[in-house]
């Protein structure tokens, strides 16, 4: 492949990736969201059988103004501490998952023969899914929110310690000459130049980890937990109610995308330079 | 000097290469790099070192600052030897180095919060180098936001801000186009004119070297590097980088450096 060829197929990437402009993303978004939206209504208006097992917008989210109560009986809960409950939780899970992890990468890093010792188990325990720790967070800590933060901390933890490790390995040499040359301590080097290095890496494959961990916590509450945005689901099966489910997968996908814009943006404001280069 | 300075003057320190050979190991195999080079920069002295690349220029240069031990010989700064990097020596690389979090400011103002200086005199004497350098205005933008030329000046900030006597300089200009890289050296001379300190600066450029210094050093070419010659540039200062004078001078060394 020569050089002209190479640069025109970059530059089709680009066009593909970089030319839609946020103006047109949300009007042609928002123009194509409507269009679903408006079939939908239209199909609900008919008699096919499509219209009772997905009830259009118009019918779910009616259910959801004032003084509906999700649950039975003594469980009931209003709709904004279900939303709550699982934001929480994953949030929960996500932060102390992402520290914990840069301090047991960065001292793994450290720590030569005991990193050998540890990574192959890390590497052994990573690819296990949040989902598969259910079982065994019910077990352990029962139905309640301890559950849901240990599945989020065990789903994102390994992979984002292996990351960490990776992460120090590739600091650049000359960042910590410039540290030594200014006279930082090896504390000071960690703290000051290793830490904000690896940090921007780090969070960017949290945010990769999200989506499993946001999965799992809702399945959890599908499964054991009996309140957060899974168990709308759950409780609308078990009440033959589709409105209730579609009320709840709505929610599922509204919160969700939220979350992952509030992790974006964390990304892009906070933690926004590049890990290795200036 | 029309405000009072938070930079604070030093003595001149010297810097002795004694001996030096530095072996390097790869797969196996030793290369001799640096053969028995013996080099005395008096205190406030600027000296360049020409060769071409890949000569051990920049290893002699990590040697003096003291991030790599040489095999054999030893350096002394102001009488004392060499065992890691320290304080009154700074460096300054071909990439300017800095750190992509902080600001200009931040970045020269690293070393002085790495020793607890408190916010206020560090923004002082960030602040008071950014202006010598010429970017008083560029000290809240990021590293991202700067061009090549104000990286580099930032980068000689910061060495000077941490309290450099000795400042070494790996190739700094090298990334720099030509205008950059002309704006540089005049800063560099009207800085080395004001603060005297003591400069080793590594380049390739035989013309930049002449201009710069007050004596040359010519490293043989690889793969074991000795010194092959030290010129000394008489030319009074300051110096024109248009004169005739640079030309002949420049014709004379490129010829030793033939022979």
């Amino acid at each position: 492949m020569n050089l002209s060829t190479e640069v025109k197929q970059a530059q089709m990437l680009y066009t593909i990736f970089m030319r839609d402009r946020l103006s047109e993303r949300i009007l042609y978004g928002g123009l194509s969201i409507l269009l679903v939206w408006g079939l939908w209504e239209l199909l609900g208006r008919t008699d096919l059988m499509a219209a009772k097992i997905f009830p259009p917008p118009s019918q779910f989210i009616q259910s959801m103004s004032s003084g509906f109560k999700l649950g039975l009986a003594s469980q009931t809960t209003e709709i904004h501490t279900a939303i709550l409950a699982s934001v929480w939780r994953v949030t929960m899970g996500l932060t102390l998952g992402f520290f914990a992890s840069v301090a047991v990468g960065c001292g793994l890093a450290v720590s030569g023969k005991f990193r050998l010792c540890v990574m192959p188990l890390l590497s052994l325990l990573a690819p296990v899914a949040p989902v598969a720790w259910i079982p065994l967070a019910l077990v352990m800590f029962g139905l309640g929110n301890g559950s849901a933060v240990f599945i989020v901390f065990m789903g994102v933890f390994f992979t984002l310690t292996i990351g960490c490790v990776e992460a120090v390995a590739q600091v650049s040499t000359r960042r910590l000459e410039v540290a030594a040359l200014s006279g930082a301590t090896p504390w000071q080097t960690w703290w000051f130049v290793v830490v904000p290095s690896i940090l921007p890496a780090v969070f960017s494959s949290l945010r990769l980890n999200f989506v499993a961990a946001w999965m799992a916590v809702l399945a959890a509450e599908m499964t054991g937990l009996r309140d957060g945005l899974g168990a709308i689901i759950m409780t609308g099966r078990n009440l033959f109610d589709n409105r209730m489910i579609l009320l709840g997968m709505f929610l599922i996908g509204v919160t969700g995308f939220v979350c992952d814009q509030a992790l974006r943006f964390i990304q892009r404001k906070v933690l926004w330079w590049p890990s290795n280069r200036e | 000097m029309p405000f009072p300075s938070v930079i604070a003057s030093s003595p001149l320190i010297d810097v002795r290469v004694q001996g030096v050979s530095h072996l390097w190991r790869h797969n196996e195999v030793e290369h001799l790099v640096l053969k028995d080079i013996n080099l005395h920069v008096e205190g406030g002295e600027f000296i360049s070192i020409v060769g071409p690349s890949g000569c051990g220029k920049s290893t002699l240069l990590r040697i003096i600052a003291g991030l790599q031990i040489p095999s054999d010989g030893e350096v002394l700064i102001g009488g004392v030897s060499v065992v890691g990097p320290r304080s009154d020596v700074g460096m300054v690389f071909q990439e300017a180095s800095l750190f992509p979090w902080l600001t200009a400011a931040g970045n020269v103002g690293f070393g002085a919060h790495l020793k607890g200086v408190p916010a206020v005199e560090r923004k002082a004497l960030s602040l008071e180098w950014l202006q010598r350098v010429g970017l008083a205005q560029a000290a809240k933008l990021y590293p991202h936001q700067l061009s090549g030329g104000m990286k580099q000046r930032v980068a000689i900030a910061r060495a000077l801000a941490n309290g450099a006597q000795v400042l070494l300089m790996d190739e700094p200009f090298a990334a720099l186009d030509y205008v950059a890289r002309k704006a540089m050296q005049e800063l560099l001379i009207e800085l080395w004119a004001e603060f005297r300190k003591t400069v080793i600066f590594v380049t390739h450029h035989i013309d930049e070297a002449v201009l710069l210094s007050d004596r040359v050093v010519m490293l043989t070419p690889g793969p074991t590097a000795s010194i092959a010659h030290i010129v000394k540039i008489d030319a009074i200062r300051p110096r024109s980088a248009d004169g005739e004078w640079l030309d002949s001078e420049i014709r004379q060394v490129r010829l030793l450096g033939r022979n």
